[in-house]
């Protein structure tokens, strides 16, 4: 055990979402309160269901802004979830001033958490080989080239461990934390760490299945909360040893100071009710942050609006001792929808931002805060000073996975 | 830092019995699930009939090549051809969901997770066991790599990489430890290094790494295929001086094995 690592510094961060195709975008329509949703139909659900979803409309200017189809090549076909990858990872490039040559002398670990960008969903392949046919093999060839971590590495012509964390909607905050254990076991130089994934006609079926899908936009923490809504989007952090970053001057905009992982051992898709793996995650993110509940500013929850999760996230804050007066809690789900691979990292980014700017918006689409709920919540018309830098962010998952990262903003 | 390897299982799908006891909580698991869960009760059985598996300090890490690709499958028929999806198939084709029915089975709340590569997914999900209990996080953690394929995808080998011969679906799992146990003389792993890039498509599917240990080197043609061979080994108690290398296309895996 390394006891002398200082916590990884965030050189640089990015994030797309329907919110905004960069973090600046989405921290300024947030702080507007722009919900940026469409009611999709037949193409994403169901006979007879419409609902919202949060479809990111700038990925052809994020390509565009950083000429991410040179770097692909004109032949190799990648997914979008790759596509929204990239656009998050070079705006957290060019953030922390890393060039693409920077990065070649170094051994950069990759690892990434993706739900939807991992599985081979191609349905006109599909649909032609289930009725026999004999199609062409060009959308295998472009599921086989698609694992995200080692397709990334390759685009930016990189090399280091890789690694895709599948681990459902906790993925993104798993793959920070991993790429944490990484820099401090001495992988990798440089991590860059989060998620990405795009929405899927698949999910938005299997969701509206499990009764999870809010007809209306999602309200989270809500009394009138009826369930999520799918989105898609990617955010990542760029990560360093504090050694690596002092040598060569670049920015410091925060550190990843804890991550802790537990299991609920309840329910393939519910949460336990009172969050138990929650709860040991949270405890564990602390205790590796060296922090105690008083320290925390700002929790961004997992808060997706379904009745389940608001319920038993907040029963595990209350649980844990944090003090009502000085941690704001949001959800920023209202703003992007559940990006589910995607929403560990876009979360960690959006918290990083209100840890730097010292207020926080409240949860998007939260009119009235449900009076059940064991902590109180920041709705959407509130604002609140944050009374420190540091803060964490939440992720619960299927299967019961529940992770939290412990955050501090660059220091003001 | 070693750690300790208190146990090995693998187990082919066609060899695939589950337990009277796990029948129950896997009646409505697809093959995965079933896979899964049976190769972890296998290694776990030991402590678990001493009481001695502490599913708090203990987690779980779950690696493939192709997941769940199967169910996802019978999820999107369902999608293609606008019947109601079954909830149940969904929340069965999610990447991680053997892990969690593993956690709930054998009550580990530690850690669960399930990662994805098409290279080397066993020894991908081996070094974050590893990583885990050289940080202090968990005390023990169970590895397993699952594959079960699909239809779609055998088809697509016998057009793309023909004259390959078929994967079998199955499961391997190792228990690791941070403090030997009383196991039959366990072996050690001292470390692991793996360097992985993206393979050709064609190349993966024809699928061919090489597992050199002791200056001798042994060809596999399975995803599974290295992992079961170290396991093989081990239940041998054969020795294995000096590191372990196993390449395929353009990844390579070092392990650091010595008996215990």
């Amino acid at each position: 055990m390394k006891n002398n690592f200082k916590p990884p510094v965030i050189t640089g961060y990015g994030s797309i979402t329907a919110l905004g195709g960069s973090s600046d975008l989405a921290s300024g329509n947030m702080a507007r309160g722009l919900v940026n949703n469409v009611v999709m139909q037949e193409r994403f659900f169901p006979h007879g269901f419409a609902a919202p979803c949060f479809q990111v409309d700038s990925l052809a200017a994020g390509i565009a802004r950083y000429g991410i189809d040179s770097l692909i090549g004109p032949e190799k076909a990648v997914n979008r979830t790759i596509r929204l990858g990239l656009v998050a990872i070079l705006e957290g490039l060019e953030r922390s001033g890393l060039s693409l040559q920077d990065l070649r002398n170094k051994r950069v670990g990759v690892a990434l958490g993706t739900t939807v960008g991992c599985t081979f969903h191609n349905e006109e392949y599909y649909t032609r080989w289930r009725d026999g046919e004999n199609p062409e093999p060009q959308p295998l060839y472009t599921y086989l080239t698609s694992n995200l971590a080692e397709r990334i590495q390759a685009i930016l012509g990189v090399s280091g461990p890789s690694l895709v964390i599948t681990n459902a909607c906790a993925s993104g905050t798993d793959a920070i934390g991993i790429a944490k254990t990484w820099l401090q076991y001495d992988k990798c130089d440089i991590a860059i760490a989060g998620g990405a994934d795009e929405l899927s006609r698949v999910a938005c079926h299997g969701f509206k299945s499990l009764m999870l899908y809010s007809g209306k936009s999602c309200t989270p923490f809500d009394v009138n909360r009826e369930g999520l809504n799918l989105g898609e989007g990617a955010g990542v952090l760029i990560m360093e040893r504090q050694e690596e970053n002092d040598r060569a001057g670049r920015p410091c905009w925060g550190r990843v100071c804890g991550y802790g992982i537990g299991g609920d051992a309840h329910h393939p898709t519910a949460p336990h009710p009172e969050g138990r793996g929650l709860q040991r995650a949270v405890r564990d993110a602390l205790k590796d942050s060296g922090r105690d509940a008083n320290d925390i500013a700002l929790i961004n929850a997992h808060g997706t609006g379904t009745p389940a999760n608001d319920r038993a996230e907040t029963h595990a804050i209350s649980a844990l001792g944090f003090n009502q007066a000085r941690t704001a809690v949001v959800s920023t789900k209202g703003y992007t929808g559940h990006t589910l691979g995607a929403a560990g990292g876009v979360e960690a980014v959006y918290a990083l931002i209100a840890l730097n700017t010292g207020e926080v918006s409240g949860s998007g689409g939260c009119n009235e805060v449900d009076p059940a709920l064991e902590f109180p919540v920041l709705k959407m018309s509130e604002k609140k000073g944050l009374c420190s830098n540091i803060g964490m962010s939440l992720s619960l998952a299927f299967g019961g996975s529940n992770s939290a990262l412990v955050l501090e903003g660059r220091r003001r | 830092m070693s750690v300790s390897i208190e146990g090995v299982r693998y187990s082919s799908l066609k060899e695939n019995v589950v337990p009277a006891e796990l029948s129950r909580g896997l009646r409505r698991a697809d093959d995965y699930i079933r896979l899964a869960v049976v190769a972890a009760a296998r290694v776990l059985a030991g402590d678990r009939e001493k009481g001695a598996l502490d599913g708090e300090s203990c987690g779980l890490v779950v690696g493939s090549c192709f997941s769940t690709m199967q169910t996802n499958f019978e999820v999107l028929d369902d999608v293609v051809s606008g019947e109601q999806t079954s909830p149940t198939l969904f929340s069965h084709s999610v990447f991680n969901s053997a892990a969690g029915y593993i956690a709930s089975t054998m009550q580990i709340t530690g850690a669960a997770l399930a990662v994805v590569d098409f290279s080397f997914p066993f020894f991908k999900a081996l070094q974050e066991g590893y990583l885990a209990l050289e940080s202090g996080r968990l005390e023990s953690c169970v590895v397993l790599q699952v594959e079960t394929y699909s239809e779609l995808l055998a088809d697509g080998r016998s057009k793309l990489a023909s004259g390959c011969s078929d994967w079998q679906p199955g499961a391997v799992c190792w228990y690791l430890k941070k403090e030997r146990g009383s196991g039959n003389r366990p072996y050690l792993l001292d470390g692991l290094e793996l360097q992985t890039t993206l393979a050709d498509p064609v190349r993966m599917l024809a699928r061919e790494e090489t597992v050199t240990i002791d200056s001798t080197t042994h060809v596999v043609s399975d995803p599974l295929g290295s992992a079961i061979f170290l396991s093989q080994l081990m239940e041998k108690q054969e020795p294995m001086n000096g590191p372990v290398r196993l390449e395929s296309d353009c990844s390579r895996v070092e392990l650091f094995i010595t008996p215990g």
